[in-house]
């Protein structure tokens, strides 16, 4: 490929709280052609527009590295920054770190090529798609926005789509998605830009898994009534009520019939879902589950018509 | 420039075929005379030469003992496999156990590994590509059924690899043949690929629209096809003859041979022609003069003999069907590949079992290679926006389950079959001894719930684990499947975060010492990996 490719401009924020380690640093540091921010403690430096992605190299001083760490994670563009640790703690303490999303952790001693190398290939992993030029504008500027909440969209956020959503709408859109991110078409930057190349491939899968959900006629009704429920770990919350589905009834019918009883109620939708109860009921009268199921709901009903406050209470209730 | 080319080769059970895309045109690359599709042969001639493709089939005949075909029916399967055994014993060829308990082919005293095999028969495409071209070409997908599991994968990688091409994708036939058919045509239909090739059988559903060709299910037997024809017909001569004269079976080597030669033209005549009067002279060792075989063969009596073989290609229909909302009368267009469903029969019991005539405009041998150029352009093209909104894509499936073995041999199934590529799917294990410091664990590819009764990828090791009391450490293994349906594995431990080290024996089975044997003996056979080098 004759296309030359830039470097993404790269920013460290420095926090140290002794001035002259600071110094050190931030001369050890200029070789690597950053623009380096420095100061005394985290708080000194939270409001710093460290916009365009890089990363922030941090000295365990304790408490307050755990905040910053925390902090750095919850903000909106934590996908784009990365966070070194440097010190001398506990191997508990690098653990907890990295579990909290430190990139990584490096220990005293440590020589400043080991501290270049670690903050550079943190940066690499960690830019925004469009830094990289390598991807079409409108692509990449899609990707990093979806990078920066992936893990708070729900299915229909990712594939921005209504949740009335017809079946052939989920499936275009998926195809429409899947020609710009499929592992395919990026195959020639696999090589050249691996973590733009994996961070490609992570929304693909996810874009998979949505798809492969909501054009599920049972997952899809379930995961309406998880998304509600704020389930995190909704995935294995969803096999377990597929698998007490299943064990409902073997017509299919009364299987999507179910989810969606599960997903109304989830809305609050108290009555519709009885009459979905109900009618399921019909379909196979001698069911005694359906039968039970139909029974508690109008115990539900029955209570809620009379006292206002109980009927908010149950519409408000997580539970099925 | 050459560079940009890439080819795609359908190296077939029987046949194989090369083709390439220039300038938004597919072209089938013919041999010097003008054949479009070689055999899979390779015969090893005395002075050391080797012949590959049409003109080793004569060898068939001649010399069947140093000259190969079929080979690709053995691929993946441990020389003490039931698969295996089967094989060996119909074959004219021998087949030894290698070190590493791959089935290998004997000849000359020299053993051979079925990827050398494959890998001839690929060097013989590049070459012809070569000349066809005038560039040298080093980038190739092949096809493999769309059932062959990771192994079967890894070997016919290995062999691309032997043969100096870089495999850019292991794509399954049937998805292949989808692109070739669908490729241009802007469709939105449901297709049902029914491939019978001369060893294999496959079905695939897949839905085309958008420019998106995404497979929703696919089924196959790796050991159904047009070879178990010629097989029956060659028990109906051999029963003439026994029936007609007395002679030993087993002091004629060159019988068996001859007679599957027969049984081939006489499968041929009849995708021709109703019936025909069968006049051969055949050499027997127990009579001076060859004894005659007279035999009058009539579509209704391969009807007789080969029905059955047919029909269990329906059974798998079903299976293929079985996890789809619709029902194989709803397919729009059925697309037949592989040289099998030339056969009038094989034609008659497909549209009887889809209720609708199966496309008869896509020429079933080339279709398959005809896929693997186009897919191949597109993953050799260059990066742009337009390529992205315009290009199709293929959206494949895994075709065998993957699991691991729990206790009591019990296989614990992590990647469902039919699910969509690339995947992956992590599941937590943990030590079950106090100071554990490895833990081991089979993987396995099948539908049966027994572990051993399915194919063994290999073993993971979890190697180097920090020192606790049991179950405290918990380790989350990652199992892949990327594009090309290859599994990997990597495990991380849940409390620090960091990726831990792992050993996995999977892959092709053979040590690097082996291949690298293999390669030494291609590069001085003056075939191999020569184009490795580049040419003037």
């Amino acid at each position: 490929m004759s296309k030359t490719l830039t470097k993404p401009p790269l920013h460290i924020a420095l926090i140290h709280p002794d001035e002259r380690q600071r110094l050190m640093l931030n001369n050890a540091l200029k070789g690597i052609g950053a623009t380096i921010t420095s100061g005394e403690s985290w708080s000194s430096l939270a409001q710093h527009p460290l916009r365009l992605g890089g990363v922030w190299v941090l000295f365990d001083i304790g408490e307050e590295t755990f905040t910053a760490v925390k902090q750095l994670r919850r903000a909106r563009e934590r996908a784009f920054w990365g966070v070194l640790i440097l010190g001398q703690g506990e191997v508990s303490a690098q653990h907890q770190l990295t579990a909290l999303g430190a990139d990584a952790y490096l220990k005293y001693p440590f020589d400043f090529n080991s501290l270049s190398h670690q903050i550079l290939s943190i940066a690499e992993e960690r830019q925004p798609i469009s830094n990289y030029q390598i991807l079409p504008q409108q692509v990449a500027a899609g990707l990093d926005k979806v990078w920066a909440r992936f893990d708070k969209l729900s299915y229909y956020q990712l594939l921005e789509l209504d949740q009335a959503a017809a079946p052939h709408e989920v499936k275009a859109r998926f195809h429409q998605r899947s020609l710009m991110l499929h592992p395919d078409r990026h195959r020639n930057i696999k090589i050249s830009h691996p973590p733009v190349y994996n961070r490609v491939n992570a929304i693909y899968k996810r874009v998979l898994e949505a798809y492969q959900t909501l054009s599920d006629p049972l997952k899809r009704p379930l995961y309406e009534s998880m998304l509600s429920l704020g389930v995190v770990e909704w995935n294995r919350a969803l096999e377990e009520r597929r698998k007490e589905i299943l064990k409902i009834s073997d017509d299919v019918e009364i299987q999507f019939a179910l989810a969606n009883v599960l997903s109304l109620r989830s809305r609050g939708l108290l009555k519709p879902a009885y009459e979905l109860v109900l009618k399921t009921h019909q379909r196979e009268p001698g069911n005694v589950s359906i039968k039970q199921l139909a029974s508690g709901y109008e115990v539900l009903l029955e209570l809620a018509s009379r006292d206002p406050e109980v009927a908010t209470a149950i519409e408000q209730q997580v539970a099925p | 420039m050459s560079d940009d080319i890439v080819v795609g080769i359908d190296l077939g059970t029987t046949n194989s075929c090369v083709a390439v895309m220039v300038d938004s045109q597919v072209i089938v690359i013919p041999d010097e005379q003008g054949h479009r599709i070689q055999s899979s042969i390779v015969s090893f001639i005395k002075d050391g030469s080797i012949i590959i493709g049409n003109e080793a089939r004569q060898e068939l005949v001649a010399d069947p003992r140093n000259t190969v075909f079929s080979a690709k029916r053995f691929i993946g399967y441990p020389f003490d496999s039931k698969e295996s055994r089967k094989l060996r014993a119909q074959l004219p060829y021998r087949v030894v156990r290698g070190d590493d308990q791959n089935s290998m082919i004997e000849i000359r005293g020299e053993a051979y590994a079925l990827p050398e095999i494959s890998a001839l028969v690929l060097h013989r495409m590049k070459d012809l590509a070569e000349q066809y071209l005038g560039v040298e070409v080093n980038k190739a997908v092949v096809t493999v059924p769309a059932n062959f599991n990771d192994s079967q994968r890894q070997m016919t990688k290995l062999a691309g690899e032997l043969a100096g091409l870089e495999i850019l994708r292991i794509l399954n036939e049937p998805t292949a043949a989808a692109l070739a058919y669908g490729y241009g045509k802007n469709l939105d239909a449901k297709l049902a690929i029914y491939d019978l090739g001369g060893g294999t059988f496959d079905m695939t559903v897949l839905h085309a629209a958008d420019n998106v060709f995404e497979v929703n299910s696919t089924a196959g037997d790796t050991y159904l096809g047009g070879d178990d024809f010629d097989n029956r017909l060659t028990r109906v001569i051999l029963i003439y003859l026994q029936n007609h004269y007395s002679f030993n079976i087993d002091k004629q080597t060159h019988l068996r041979g001859k007679i599957k030669h027969i049984a081939e033209q006489v499968k041929k005549g009849l995708s021709r022609i109703d019936k025909f009067q069968l006049t051969e002279k055949i050499r027997l060792l127990e009579y001076e003069e060859p004894v005659e075989l007279n035999l009058l063969m009539s579509r209704e009596l391969f009807k007789k003999q080969c029905e059955d073989i047919i029909e269990r290609s329906f059974k798998i229909c079903d299976d293929a069907f079985s996890s789809l909302s619709f029902s194989p009368k709803e397919i729009d267009d059925v697309i037949l590949v592989g040289g099998s469903t030339r056969v009038p029969l094989v034609r008659e019991m497909v549209e009887k079992y889809f209720g609708r005539p199966p496309r008869t405009d896509i020429d079933p041998d080339e279709v398959v290679a005809v896929g693997a150029a186009i897919q191949g352009a597109m993953l050799g093209a260059p990066f742009s926006i337009e390529q992205l909104k315009h290009n199709p894509l293929l959206l494949d499936v895994t075709p065998v389950s993957i699991g691991v073995m729990t206790i009591q041999g019990i296989c614990e199934v992590l990647i469902k079959k039919n699910t969509a590529v690339p995947c992956e799917e992590s599941k937590v294990f943990t030590t079950t001894v106090d100071q554990q410091t490895e833990v081991k664990i089979q993987v396995f590819q099948g539908e049966s719930r027994v572990a051993d009764d399915n194919i063994k990828l290999g073993q993971l090791e979890l190697i180097g684990i920090r020192s606790a009391p049991r179950g405290e450490v918990k380790i989350e293994v990652v199992f892949e499947v990327d594009t090309d349906g290859l599994v990997s594995v990597r495990a991380k431990d849940l409390d620090t975060g960091l990726a831990h080290e792992t050993r996995v024996k999977v892959s092709t089975g053979y040590s690097e010492e082996n291949v690298s044997k293999m390669k030494d003996r291609l590069d001085s056979s003056g075939l191999g990996a020569v184009a490795v080098s580049p040419k003037p």
